[in-house]
């Protein structure tokens, strides 16, 4: 998805964007906001004050560079206070594959916060960014909303997420997926483990080979130059650039063997 | 009108698979092969709008093309970004997919049988179930590939949208929508209707569920 996209679907009542983002990183040209929708710069740390109902919504680039990007926790602990329905759209600038999912997690419980949306932005084109996770405040768990369909505001608005019929029953199957799909990660992370530490001896196997190469080849370069007839004798008129002065009466200077 | 026997239905589309053209031997045998290609392309409109405008390489959706003949869908799917996994019952079909290649990952297997240690985000089987004659059989392979779809994922399933049975032939039974939605409301996904193909005189369309729990 393209990043005014993400905004659009949490954009519905906000009259204004609060970009908490670090002084320097201005994503602001990407937003695309309605003329209705206004923007403003606030230093996190003061932001508690300023995005209290779900009229504002937060904006801010994470990612593992203090001087550039924001910890998780500044970004929670800015929702904290807030009434519930306030939403945040956290902008992610580590990889997703590397995503260090512990600093998110417990500062968004502690500041009763749910993830809403987790949506990949590697096609959106901006650089370093490669999803966002949209927050909300909530006094009590939402009811889930598929992760792949009604990405658009329209198809929200035509497919609200109903109530699920049985609550209890939607938490034994989150209970259940997490449990038994997590036995199933740690089988094929140490999968994965073993298959990246087999690339990594090939890969260095490989570099071995290629330095043993390069030796061989220079050898067999000083080899032909000794035994071979004098470079030129066998060039016809015109023929290629005239040869390198070789050692002989130039002694040895640089480049000599 | 006797039905085929499990093996006659299997030895037909292993036939069917070799004989036919890439889409008339999975699409409508009436139609030639310029008027399938409509037919398919239609339906992937329709999928499009099930399954969802978006596809991330960062992040992409899991797909199981369940009964996926010569892979014209899987393929599809594929190349919008999805990561598929397709499967069918016949091998001539799976032999035509490997050969021809392309992005999706093929394998011989019924829709009962299909194991996997992850779920999917969207499970579909295009024109597939109506097909599965047996009533025992049809039911064992609704439960297992409704148990494949993730919380919040999709389950896509052609058939009529009328209620009750009927057969077609001797190798087709539509089901009604009173056989699906209990069966499926049990087993923890939400109807969210059923979109008819709208294709020329063509009967079914797809049946939507979602995994609410
Ligand atoms: C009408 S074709 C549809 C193929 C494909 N979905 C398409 O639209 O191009 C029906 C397919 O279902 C497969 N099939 C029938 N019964 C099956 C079963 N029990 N398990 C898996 N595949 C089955 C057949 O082999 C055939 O490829």
């Amino acid at each position: 998805m393209r990043l005014p996209e993400v905004l659009a679907l949490h954009l519905a009542g906000v009259r204004e964007v609060v970009d908490v983002s670090r002084e320097g990183v201005d994503l602001a040209a990407r937003y695309a906001l309605p003329d209705e929708v206004s923007h403003r710069r606030c230093p996190v740390t003061d932001a508690a004050e300023l995005v209290r109902t779900p009229d504002r919504l937060l904006v801010g680039l994470l990612g593992p560079e203090p001087a550039v990007h924001l910890p998780p926790a500044e970004a929670a602990a800015a929702l904290a206070g807030a009434s519930a329905g306030t939403r945040g759209v956290l902008l992610l600038a580590w990889p997703v594959d590397e995503l260090p999912v512990h600093l998110l997690v417990g500062p968004m419980v502690a500041a009763r916060c749910q993830v809403v949306d987790a949506i990949p932005l590697g096609t959106a084109g901006i650089r370093g960014v490669s999803a966002a996770v949209v927050v909300q405040r909530v006094d009590r768990p939402l009811p889930q909303r598929g992760h792949l369909v009604d990405m658009t505001v329209a198809r929200r608005a035509a497919h609200p997420v109903p109530e699920p019929a049985d609550e209890l029953r939607t938490v034994l199957r989150m209970a259940n997926e997490h449990r038994l799909t997590g036995l199933v990660t740690r089988a094929v992370r140490r999968r994965l483990r073993e298959l990246e530490e087999q690339v990594e001896r090939q890969r260095q196997r490989l570099d071995e080979r290629d330095a043993r190469l390069a030796e061989l080849e220079r050898e067999l370069a000083r080899r032909a130059r000794v035994g071979a007839p004098a470079e030129g004798t066998d060039r016809r008129p015109g023929e290629g650039a005239p040869p390198e002065p070789d050692e002989g009466f130039f002694g040895s200077g640089p480049g000599s063997k | 009108m006797t039905l085929l026997s499990p093996e006659e239905n299997a030895a037909y589309w292993n036939r069917r698979h070799r004989t036919e053209g890439y889409l008339r031997s999975g699409g409508d045998m009436s139609y030639d092969e310029g008027t399938n290609r409509m037919f398919y392309i239609l339906r992937l409109g329709l999928l499009l709008d099930i399954i969802g405008h978006n596809a991330d390489p960062v992040a992409p959706l899991y797909l199981l093309d369940a009964g996926c003949g010569k892979g014209w869908f899987s393929r599809q799917l594929a190349q919008f970004g999805h990561q598929v996994d397709g499967i069918d019952a016949s091998e001539s079909a799976i032999a035509y997919c490997r050969d021809r290649g392309g992005p999706a990952r093929f394998h011989v297997s019924p829709l009962s049988q299909w194991r996997s240690p992850w779920f999917y985000d969207v499970v579909l089987a295009v024109d597939v179930l109506f097909h599965v004659l047996a009533d025992d059989e049809w039911e064992r392979s609704v439960r297992n590939l409704a148990s494949l779809v993730g919380l919040g994922g999709r389950l896509v399933v052609s058939d009529w949208g009328e209620p009750g049975d009927r057969v077609y032939g001797d190798y087709q039974v539509v089901r009604g929508i009173n056989r699906y939605l209990p069966l499926l409301s049990e087993c923890g996904l939400r109807s969210d209707g059923w979109r008819p193909y709208a294709f020329r005189q063509n009967p079914i369309g797809f049946h939507v569920f979602t995994r609410e729990h």
